[in-house]
């Protein structure tokens, strides 16, 4: 018996990441003589700090004695165990190594070193150094010093610290994830409104946010809304690619 | 010893794991950031000024008589003897340390004031409250301190100090 989940984890890509923490086995009683047995591996996920328990094997046997005392120490250490993860527990659909289409490294079509038309060095219409329209120092309409409605700083309404909602940290938060270029979390992202959405690293510190410029093109301000020159491309598909202020990648994306 | 109290026993996180911050992690600041001020900045007086005394007046017992024990007297345990931990018919709140020792007694004077004493029973300043979840503490004059309480959410409060970082202490 495989789970769904197994399957994944089959990818050797996957595999890499998770480590097993603990095997147990479950004995269900079928009939008198004949008994299923699970073997259940604890896996600890490197790149999310988060475990799965996961149904490795199964095979028939016969009926054993003393196995109630070792079943309720398995479930006491997986629980006690699953209490210590992380509340931002990153979601599959979002991991770029579950899901190779969402990788640039597997993904030519969403990464900027092959793509040129999500590459601001080769598409001006998306690079604010060339395009006044997308530059908040020339374009005051996306800049968050002059936009109450922009600025988290100014408007409590839209600060994380204030509305808890945002903030990765809260147990009911949904939102994007920030990978670097080898796939792994380095921060979370919360879109509080179609212009703007708030910056977390990955210890949930908010360290600013991005401000819709045009399409496919949000600035990145600092907390007290200064910009600091980096910004977001739109990937042409499902997410978005960091750029510094000279418009080379980061090698960062935003799934 | 405030321990042998049968009233006690109903505050008590050592006999109740519900009231152990270190057991009840939905009361607890480390766990809950709901209700800890380094990430929820609607209780941290050193991000809102509404419930900062420095900056809101109607908050600050210098500026407002009507929460200051040394103007008030029916908030002043030295004239209302009711207040003390050492009457025998008292009724309060006990601050406990990270260890779930008693470290202190608060007794509720008004809705807006609570009077902190000692481990020994000695006044040693009082909690103003600020909104509907936090008060602030101030020394027996009336000098803010920096430090204070916010509600668990629960049962209870915590005490902050004047960077905002939980030190441990809980009040049940």
């Amino acid at each position: 018996m495989v789970s769904g989940r197994e399957c994944i984890l089959n990818n050797p890509r996957g595999l890499t990441n998770l480590i097993v923490l603990y095997t147990t086995h479950y004995l269900i009683s079928i009939c008198p003589t004949r008994n299923l047995l699970l073997k259940i591996n604890l896996y600890f996920d490197i790149n999310t700090f988060g475990n799965l328990p996961l149904i490795t094997n199964s095979t028939y046997c016969q009926p054993q004695k003393n196995l109630m005392k070792k079943i309720l120490f398995s479930i006491i250490l997986l629980f006690a165990i699953g209490k210590i993860s992380n509340a931002q527990v990153l979601d599959y659909k979002h991991d770029p190594k579950f899901d190779n289409n969402l990788s640039p490294n597997s993904n030519a079509t969403i990464n900027p070193d092959k793509n040129s038309n999500i590459n601001p060095k080769f598409n001006w219409n998306i690079n604010p150094s060339h395009n006044n329209d997308v530059n908040p120092i020339f374009n005051s309409t996306i800049n968050p010093l002059n936009h109450y409605e922009l600025n988290p700083d100014l408007n409590k309404t839209l600060n994380p610290m204030y509305h808890n909602e945002y903030h990765p940290k809260n147990p009911a938060w949904k939102g994007l994830y920030i990978f670097n270029k080898n796939d792994e979390v380095m921060g979370y992202i919360s879109v509080a409104t179609q212009q703007l959405m708030l910056c977390f690293d990955s210890s949930s510190e908010w360290t600013g946010f991005f401000v819709k410029a045009g399409n496919g093109i949000y600035n990145f301000f600092d907390v007290k809304g200064e910009w600091t020159g980096k910004f977001l491309c739109f990937d042409s598909v499902l997410g978005y690619n960091f750029f510094d202020k000279d418009a080379n990648w980061t090698g960062q994306h935003i799934k | 010893m405030a321990q042998d109290y049968v009233a006690f026993k109903k505050h008590d996180p050592k006999k109740d794991p519900n009231l152990n911050p270190f057991i009840n992690l939905k009361i607890n600041p480390d766990s809950n950031m709901m209700i800890n001020p380094a990430y929820n900045w609607n209780i941290n007086p050193l991000h809102s000024s509404s419930v900062n005394p420095s900056q809101n007046v109607n908050i600050n017992p210098i500026n407002n008589g009507e929460v200051n024990p040394q103007v008030n007297e029916i908030l002043n345990p030295i004239y209302m003897k009711s207040l003390l931990p050492a009457n025998p018919t008292w009724n309060g709140l006990y601050i406990f340390t990270d260890s779930n020792d008693i470290f202190g007694y608060v007794s509720v004077a008004t809705q807006n004031v609570m009077i902190s004493f000692d481990n020994n029973g000695t006044w040693n300043g009082y909690f103003v409250k600020a909104n509907s979840s936090m008060y602030n503490y101030f020394t027996v004059l009336g000098i803010w301190t920096g430090m204070f309480l916010c509600y668990d959410n629960s049962v209870g409060y915590n005490l902050f100090d004047k960077n905002g970082k939980w030190t441990g202490m809980h009040i049940k």
